[in-house]
């Protein structure tokens, strides 16, 4: 019985690769939530394949947690559609829905037993009382938790009453889990494990999941895809490497990960490079997919340090590389983060690199060359 | 002519009388209600509790300043006794004067609480104006004194008083319908002067449950009216007994209701008090009687708590 329901949780296929050829879970048309002329969320639209793990990352204040509430029915859009599974939720109630939402308190029912807690969907939903036994059995199994059902939430750490909000939902089979900030309660240490188990578990039981946080790391460690937000206007989709590498404006390159950005005009533009010069000189080359850019444009190019590197000697290359000044040190212990600047300042740029030896190679003050390969800078829009 | 101000302007409290009190300072803050407490209310409760051991010596008149020994007419000095105590819980009298005070209690808590819930829900559940109409509402007899109230009740409940022209005017009564001096008007007055609380009590335990435990219970596929039975009402529930306690409490010690608007078959306990100390003349009956009325409610809040807190291990 307890093996049925197992396999009950676990119907992914390993087709990962190929979000498009899954069917479509979640479709969000226009959706706005507007406070007056304030638009809270305004016409974002996105959607999200079955078993797919999405982030909605950003901000606070971005519309985030906005639009997982209306998602969720929690909150009524402005205007705009909510489709899941085909079936448009404008008008339905959020207990109509067949959702699963995680809260950031966990919400989890003081007076519940953790069992009872776990229970609590299937009893809503009518199910035999040897099935939901078996299936409470199985989910705990699974987060962990078989040997504390008889626990009350006041009687679990932390991580445990995270992991009982989330078998809570996952119990009754949800068509989307939301989870809202599920980790932030947690301190670090353990916020890394759940990390870990939390994609793991997402992947085993192949539910579509719609993630909200503000913390870039937990984006791009756990995502399928990513989807960023600021001021209520979305960004930028894309997978989490997608979005590191190639952010499309300066706000989504700082936002996921440290960047240099500097401002420049593009000179002469190749097969998929755009050459730039920036202002105190210094020329380098962009990689520029789409090729939207012509000669005379003013841009912004954005670099990530740890493509730059420096070193004593002047490198082989003239383009993509300066010489400059350490005027800034900070170890990390397992990397360091240099920032160099040009003589006259003009150019100020970020550095890190992993320091096997355990020390730093450069100290401040010292005179460096900072170059990196053409093309791994890139333009953004501001 | 210039002035100058100093820049400095700092208030040394350094040498107050506070401050040469040094940590004992708070026992001054707490003092006057202290001494109030011990002098006005332990002091005179202790004396009473001696009173009520003296041997009494019956209804032998108004003997205030009589001969020294004879105890001022009231009770015999220097005796000890628990006769008075075993009379209450053994005179078949007393017994049921006790009887139907623990079956008052009972009634005007179990109505107090079902009309409290409901209306403190609503007011839980209604946006921020009506919510502070509504609690005016609440509070506004308790502006009003007590005796003022319970008259106002009389008049209202009497054969000619609004209730009754009512009825009559609506045709549903051909003469009007007994309601003053009943068992009925007893308990509408102590329910009128209890249920303010018990709205409070519970509209603040419902603004203190987490809101997102609705919301999840929702989410998770429950109805409105499931999420309230099966999360805010159990959850509300250590707060409405708190509440409950208080109407109990209250009700053991009617007193202003029974006195005015009841009958000789409403007498209780309190009522008991005056009528054997300045009827009978029985002050050690008197003090005995209010005793067990402090025993009874004791015992019940103690009996309460025990068997709340077993049934509540999710709250530690």
């Amino acid at each position: 019985m307890i093996q049925a329901s197992v396999s009950q949780l676990t119907p992914r296929g390993k087709m990962q690769d190929y979000p498009h050829s899954r069917p479509v879970a979640l479709e969000v048309c226009n959706l706005c939530k507007r406070f007056g002329d304030l638009y809270v969320v305004n016409h974002v639209s996105f959607e999200v394949t079955e078993g797919e793990f999405v982030f909605l990352i950003g901000p606070s204040g971005c519309g985030k947690t906005t639009t997982l509430r209306m998602i969720g029915g929690y909150e009524t859009p402005s205007s705009g559609d909510i489709l899941i599974r085909g079936r448009s939720m404008n008008r339905v109630p959020l207990d109509k829905r067949n959702i699963g939402m995680v809260f950031q308190n966990y919400a989890l029912f003081p007076h519940m037993t953790v069992r009872r807690n776990v229970e609590f969907g299937l009893r809503i939903r009518k199910m035999p009382r040897a099935e939901r036994r078996d299936r409470v059995d199985a989910t705990l199994e699974l987060v962990k938790l078989r040997d504390f059902a008889d626990r009350y939430p006041v009687q679990l750490s932390g991580g445990q009453r995270q992991r009982v909000a989330l078998a809570r939902v996952i119990a009754y089979e949800p068509d989307i889990l939301l989870l809202d900030e599920p980790l932030a309660n947690l301190d670090k240490r353990l916020r890394d494990v759940m990390r870990v188990e939390l994609k793991k578990l997402q992947e085993k039981v192949g539910i579509t999941t719609l993630y909200v946080t503000h913390d870039q790391e937990e984006a791009l460690t756990m995502a399928d895809r990513i989807i960023v937000l600021d001021q209520g206007n979305l960004l930028q989709v894309g997978s989490p490497k997608q979005v590191y590498n190639c952010p499309k404006t300066a706000f989504v390159a700082t936002f996921l990960g440290e960047t240099s950005s500097f401002r420049g005009q593009v000179d002469s533009i190749s097969s998929d490079l755009a050459h730039i010069t920036i202002e105190g000189g210094l020329r380098a080359s962009l990689l520029h997919l789409g090729g939207s850019l012509t000669v005379g444009d003013t841009l912004v190019a954005s670099i990530r340090p740890e493509r730059v590197r420096l070193s004593r000697q002047p490198p082989q290359q003239q383009d993509n590389a300066f010489a400059g000044i350490v005027d800034f040190v900070s170890y990390a212990g397992a990397y360091v983060v240099y920032i160099v600047r040009s003589p006259d300042r003009s150019i100020v740029i970020r550095a890190s690199e992993p320091i096997p030896s355990g020390y730093p190679s450069f100290g401040e003050g010292d005179k460096v060359f900072a170059f990196w390969e053409p093309g791994h800078a890139v333009y953004v829009r501001e | 002519m210039a002035i100058s101000y100093s820049s400095r302007v700092s208030v040394d409290f350094r040498g107050s009388l506070l401050d040469r009190a040094g940590p004992y300072y708070k026992y001054f803050l707490l003092a006057p209600l202290l001494i109030t407490i011990l002098a006005f209310f332990v002091g005179p409760l202790i004396w009473l509790f001696r009173v009520s051991l003296y041997v009494s010596r019956g209804a032998s008149g108004f003997g205030i300043g009589g001969a020294k020994g004879e105890g001022g007419g009231y009770y015999i000095e220097g005796t000890w006794t628990l006769n008075n105590y075993i009379r209450i819980f053994t005179d078949g009298y007393f017994l049921s004067v006790l009887g139907f005070t623990i079956e008052l209690a009972l009634i005007i808590s179990i109505v107090a609480m079902l009309i409290a819930y409901p209306f403190a829900y609503y007011i839980y559940k209604s946006g921020p104006r009506l919510k502070a109409a509504l609690l005016v509402l609440v509070l506004l007899p308790k502006l009003s004194n007590m005796l003022v109230l319970v008259y106002g009740l009389e008049i209202v409940l009497s054969n000619n008083g609004l209730v009754n022209n009512a009825l009559a005017a609506l045709h549903l009564v051909s003469e009007p319908v007994k309601l003053v001096y009943t068992l009925f008007s007893v308990i509408v007055g102590e329910v009128l002067l209890i249920v303010p609380y018990t709205v409070l009590v519970i509209t603040a335990t419902l603004h203190g449950l987490d809101p997102t435990l609705r919301e999840a219970a929702k989410g998770m596929g429950a109805s409105p009216a499931k999420a309230f039975w099966l999360v805010t009402f159990p959850l509300s529930l250590p707060g409405a007994s708190m509440a409950l306690l208080i109407t109990v409490v209250w009700g053991l010690g009617a007193f202003v209701s029974p006195a005015l608007l009841g009958n000789p078959n409403t007498e209780t306990m309190a009522l008991e008090v005056p009528k054997q100390t300045f009827e009978d003349v029985n002050w050690a009956m008197g003090s005995a009687i209010a005793f067990a009325i402090l025993a009874l409610m004791t015992g019940f809040v103690l009996i309460y708590n025990w068997a709340l807190s077993s049934h509540m291990a999710w709250r530690s």
